[in-house]
C-alpha cells in the first residue's frame, strides 16, 4: 500500500484498494456539477499515489451526504476517505482553509450550520 | 409513556417552534419528555475520522448526563427531534457500544463525571411516534388535515450512513415513515423524488450558492408535485430550504413546515405555525381558523 493510501486508511480506516472505479458514487453525487474532479477519480488518484488528490476540491464540496457510502458497492465509505483527504491537509502545520472571524450574516445563521462547518474545515 | 429528551441548540434557538409543537402533541399523546439536565452541544456533524475520538466527547457528556438523569425516572430511552443531533448521538452510541478500546478511552479522560455504560438507545422521534404506532396515532386527529398535499423531506441523517449498522430510521433509499404519519393525519403526502437528497449542508456558511442550487432542485421538484407545503425534520434543512425560497419568485415558492408543527396542528393543539402558513393550511383543508 502507498503511503497516501496507509494514511487514508489511518484515518477513515477505509481501504482505497477495495474500489475497483465503477464510479457508482460519482453517478450519485449531488454535487459533482462544483467538483473539478470526480470522487472515484480522486479515489484512483489516491490509489496511484498522485499527490494531486489532495489539491483537488472535490473533498472540499463534499457534503458528507452519504448517499455514495451508501451506494459503494465495495461497501466503502466513500465520505469518510473524502473526510481523511480534509483532514490530512487540516491537520498540516500552517493550513487554513477558511477563517471563522469572516463569516457573512453571522447572526443571521443557525449555530449548527457554524459549527458544522467549523468541524468540517478546521483543526 | 416517560422518555429522556436531548433537544439541542436548535430547538431552543433558532427554532423554537419545532420544540414547542411537539411539547404541545407529546402532552396530548401522554408522552412525558424529561429534559437532560446540562446537556452540551452534540457536534452537529459526526467525526468520520477513527482516530480522533475529542470530536465523540460532546455526545458522551450528555451521555453520562442523560444516564444518570435515566436512573433516577427509570429509563435507558433518549428521545431527540433534530436530525443532526439524532445522527451523531446515535453514530456515537453505537460506536460505544462496539468498541471497547474507545469507550475505555473517553472514560479515562472524562474524569469529571461517571463513567459512561453505553445502555442508552437513542431514537428519534418520529421512530417514537412509529412504536406508538400510526393507526392509534389516527384515532386521536382532532382535525384530519384532508386535502393537504405534503412533500416529506427526509434528507440525509436520518437516512444515512448505514455504518454503524443501526444509524438509519428506515430503508435509505426508499423510506415510508414520513408517508405514514403524513397518511395518519388525514393529508395527502406526495411523490417526491428528491425526498432524500441533500440540501447543502454546511455550505451555507461559506459557499451559499452550493446550497441555493441543491434546495431550488427540491422546491420545484415539491412544487411540480402541487405539494403545500415541505415536511422537514431537520433545522438545518429548514433553514436551507427558507434560504431557497427566498430566493425564487413568491409563486415557485413552497413553505417549509416542521412534522411536529404539522401533528399538533391536526391533534388540536397550538402548532406554532406562522399566521400566514396556519390560515393557507387551513384554507386549503376548509376548516376554521384554530387559535
Amino acid at each position: 500500500m502507498n503511503e497516501l493510501a496507509e494514511r487514508v486508511k489511518e484515518i477513515s480506516d477505509q481501504n482505497v484498494y477495495s474500489c475497483y472505479l465503477c464510479g457508482n458514487c460519482s453517478a450519485g453525487c449531488m454535487f459533482t456539477d462544483e467538483m473539478d474532479t470526480l470522487p472515484h477519480q480522486v479515489i484512483a488518484l489516491v490509489q496511484m499515489e498522485d499527490k494531486d488528490a489532495l489539491g483537488k476540491n472535490t473533498s472540499w464540496i463534499c457534503a458528507s451526504c452519504f448517499v455514495c457510502s451508501v451506494r459503494c458497492p465495495r461497501g466503502l465509505d466513500v465520505a469518510a476517505i473524502m473526510e481523511a483527504l480534509r483532514e490530512i491537509k487540516i491537520r498540516e502545520r500552517g493550513f487554513r482553509k477558511i477563517d471563522l472571524r469572516k463569516i457573512k450574516d453571522i447572526e443571521k445563521l443557525p449555530q449548527i450550520a457554524i459549527t458544522a462547518a467549523a468541524q468540517k474545515f478546521t483543526w | 409513556m416517560e422518555v429522556l429528551y436531548y433537544p439541542g441548540c436548535s430547538l431552543k434557538n433558532t427554532y423554537p417552534e419545532f420544540e414547542k409543537s411537539t411539547y404541545a402533541a407529546c402532552e396530548k399523546l401522554g408522552i412525558n419528555l424529561v429534559e437532560i439536565p446540562e446537556w452540551n452541544c452534540c457536534g452537529v456533524v459526526p467525526s468520520l475520522a477513527t482516530d480522533n475520538v475529542m470530536r465523540h466527547l460532546g455526545a458522551v457528556r450528555s451521555f453520562i448526563n442523560a444516564q444518570e438523569k435515566g436512573k433516577e425516572i427509570g429509563t435507558n430511552v433518549v428521545v431527540t427531534l433534530c436530525s443532526m443531533c439524532y445522527n451523531v448521538l446515535k453514530r456515537v452510541n453505537l460506536i460505544l457500544k462496539e468498541q471497547v478500546d474507545t469507550l475505555k478511552n473517553v472514560n479515562d479522560f472524562i474524569d469529571d463525571q461517571p463513567d459512561y455504560v453505553p445502555e442508552l438507545e437513542i431514537v428519534h422521534f418520529l421512530s417514537l411516534l412509529k412504536n406508538v404506532g400510526f393507526d392509534k396515532l389516527k384515532e386521536r386527529i382532532a382535525i384530519p388535515l384532508r386535502g393537504l398535499k405534503v412533500a416529506p423531506y427526509y434528507s440525509c441523517a436520518l437516512l444515512r450512513p448505514d455504518r454503524p449498522k443501526g444509524v438509519p430510521i428506515d430503508d435509505p433509499e426508499n423510506p415510508t415513515v414520513i408517508e405514514n404519519l403524513i397518511r395518519s393525519i388525514g393529508a395527502e403526502p406526495a411523490e417526491f423524488p428528491f425526498k432524500t437528497e441533500c440540501c447543502g449542508n454546511y455550505h451555507i456558511v461559506f459557499e451559499p450558492h452550493i446550497v441555493e442550487m441543491r434546495t431550488k432542485k427540491i422546491i420545484g421538484s415539491a412544487r411540480s408535485e402541487n405539494a403545500d407545503v415541505i415536511l422537514s425534520p431537520c433545522p438545518l434543512c429548514t433553514y436551507n430550504l427558507q434560504h431557497g425560497n427566498e430566493t425564487l419568485d413568491r409563486s415557485e415558492q413552497v413553505p417549509v413546515v416542521f412534522f411536529t408543527q404539522l401533528l399538533a396542528l391536526s391533534l388540536d393543539v397550538k402548532s406554532h405555525l406562522s399566521t400566514e402558513i396556519e390560515n393557507q393550511i387551513m384554507k386549503k383543508i376548509g376548516g376554521k381558523k384554530f387559535v
